[in-house]
């Protein structure tokens, strides 16, 4: 099955363009996903069944840590390279690159 | 068992009946018979060790679960609760980039922080230089939907592809009359359409993710096919390298909900993460390399720890109903930026898991948001056919003293006479 998605299209009120149907007459954007037909996972190949079985048992084997001590490491990163994150703590807009190029006139 | 018991009775049946009647039509009965038999018994075998196989999985699945759970001993935003938050935010766009004639679907920054590429749906590829808006350099590929493009490290050469199945790398030169569709180079072959490509951490390889459901490694110089890496079960949608100089594992993320991390040199799936609960548009690695967000169709964001190896934060909101196309972390990895298809972008505070601050402007679709590199600003995409460049909006004293020394000048020359005017 090939499925479309669209973008809402805004008039009085909302009109919900469902999945692979739109009712508004206006220009609808397709964005097209998947051209071919999906295939189910056919569960009887036996070899797809293997490969499966000997993945998750590698998946099983890794190691783990706490989410406690991942989540304290997370949080580490993000302080201590607060400072340099111009999107965080703004830049004085002399420094900005991307400041709009002023001219002022004399009146 | 019974079934060789089966076959051994009917055996001894024929050769009986042949025994009676010596015809060739009983004997060619009797192999026709133990034929059909012995591909039953078959049959049989295979598909009792199928459902052998089933319930080993499925066992081994409960248990992968119960691991995981058993390190879930507190969530994100519990041991975030002691930051301080951060406050309402005000975005501004610096830049607005209009030239492409249809929807703008993929972007990428340049290493030098200033040059875009950025791809449309009219099959144009288009090299900006941000500061001015600029177009440096622009090509018309052979096909529409462009829907990946990809910036080299050094500067010096733009990825793309889309329906074409190909990825085409197009080296940029400096004179602006050269005919660059001339000197493209063909590099990956794929049997669908082409989501997603990226550069290594040199010029020489290229990454690539395709709708057939694989993601390659080739190589630039000679086309070749250095790595493929098959495990999901659907077209794949993203990827995304890690960020360290000796990394080698990357993530991917696909229509079967599943986000992979691969180790680029075995071509091994090393971790597997399903929670979502629709098709991940866009992956993007934290800015230390251990933890990734994705986003999704399901309207949310979800962070997943590589070391943990389970989600570790979910950012949603109930009136957020439209799907994610793309996400980016911010340079400390305190903000996280998401392009959604309700024309917004929605800024999350990682740690604390809540919203700082949404972002319009755009009339269509955001399709593609990605940070500079450098931090300073970001530049997103949209179906609306342009690219918009924004930073933060910083009111300070220092705006003011950073007008440029003449106009100042002007200015308090032009004060003191008035005050003197007053005076007198």
């Amino acid at each position: 099955k090939i499925i479309y998605t669209h973008a809402p299209v805004h008039k009085e009120g909302r009109h919900w363009c469902k999945k692979g149907h739109c009712r508004v007459k206006t220009e609808y954007n397709i964005y097209i996903k998947r051209l071919t037909v999906t295939t189910m996972t056919s569960n009887s190949n036996l070899s797809t069944m293997r490969r499966l079985v000997e993945q998750l048992k590698l998946e099983a084997s890794v190691e783990r840590i706490k989410v406690s001590q991942a989540a304290t490491e997370l949080q580490q990163y993000c302080l201590q390279n607060a400072g340099k994150d111009a999107l965080l703590v703004g830049v004085p807009t002399g420094s900005n690159p991307f400041r709009e190029p002023r001219s002022c006139a004399v009146v | 068992m019974c079934i060789i018991l089966c076959i051994i009775f009917c055996i001894i049946l024929c050769i009986i009946m042949c025994i009676i009647v010596i015809t060739k039509m009983c004997i060619i009965m009797c192999i026709v018979l133990c034929i059909i038999l012995s591909m039953a018994t078959q049959e049989l075998q295979i598909n009792e060790s199928l459902a052998h196989l089933k319930t080993e999985s499925e066992s081994l699945k409960t248990k992968l679960e119960e691991e995981r759970a058993k390190l879930h001993d507190v969530e994100l935003h519990q041991v975030a609760e002691k930051v301080e938050g951060l406050g309402q935010f005000v975005m501004k766009t610096r830049r607005t980039l209009k030239g492409h004639g249809n929807k703008v679907l993929c972007m990428d920054w340049c290493k030098d922080k200033r040059r875009i590429v950025s791809s449309s749906q009219d099959g144009k590829v288009i090299v900006w230089d941000a500061f001015t808006t600029n177009k440096e350099h622009a090509v018309t590929m052979p096909c529409t939907w462009v829907m990946a493009c990809a910036y080299a490290p050094s500067g010096c050469a733009v990825a793309c592809g889309g329906l074409d199945n190909k990825c085409s790398v197009y080296p940029l030169s400096l004179d602006k009359n050269e005919n660059l569709a001339a000197k493209k180079k063909s590099v990956a072959m794929h049997t669908n359409y082409l989501s997603a490509c990226s550069f290594t951490n040199s010029d020489m390889q290229i990454l690539t993710s395709s709708g057939d459901g694989t993601c390659a490694l080739w190589d630039v110089e000679s086309g070749q096919l250095l790595q493929s890496f098959h495990g999901h079960a659907a077209d794949v949608l993203c990827l995304d390298l890690a960020p360290s100089e000796t990394g080698n594992t990357f993530v991917s993320g696909g229509c079967d909900k599943k986000a992979n991390v691969w180790d680029m040199r075995s071509g091994q799936c090393i971790q597997s993460f399903e929670t979502h609960e629709s098709d991940i548009n866009s992956v993007r690695y934290y800015p230390s390399g251990d933890a990734f967000a994705s986003g999704s169709d399901d309207a949310t964001c979800r962070l997943y720890d590589l070391r943990a190896d389970r989600e570790v934060a979910i950012y949603s909101k109930e009136s957020i109903i439209f799907g994610v196309s793309s996400v980016d972390f911010s340079l400390s990895g305190r903000l996280l930026f998401g392009g959604y298809n309700d024309y917004t972008i929605n800024v999350w505070d990682v740690l604390k898991g809540t919203r700082v601050s949404i972002l319009f402007g755009h009339e269509n679709r955001v399709s593609t948001l990605r940070v500079s590199p450098d931090g300073t600003a970001f530049c997103t995409g949209s179906w609306d056919h342009t690219l918009r460049v924004s930073s933060s909006f910083s009111f300070s004293l220092f705006s003011v003293i950073s007008l440029s020394p003449e106009v100042l000048l002007t200015h308090c020359v032009f004060f003191f006479f008035f005050f003197l005017q007053i005076w007198a």
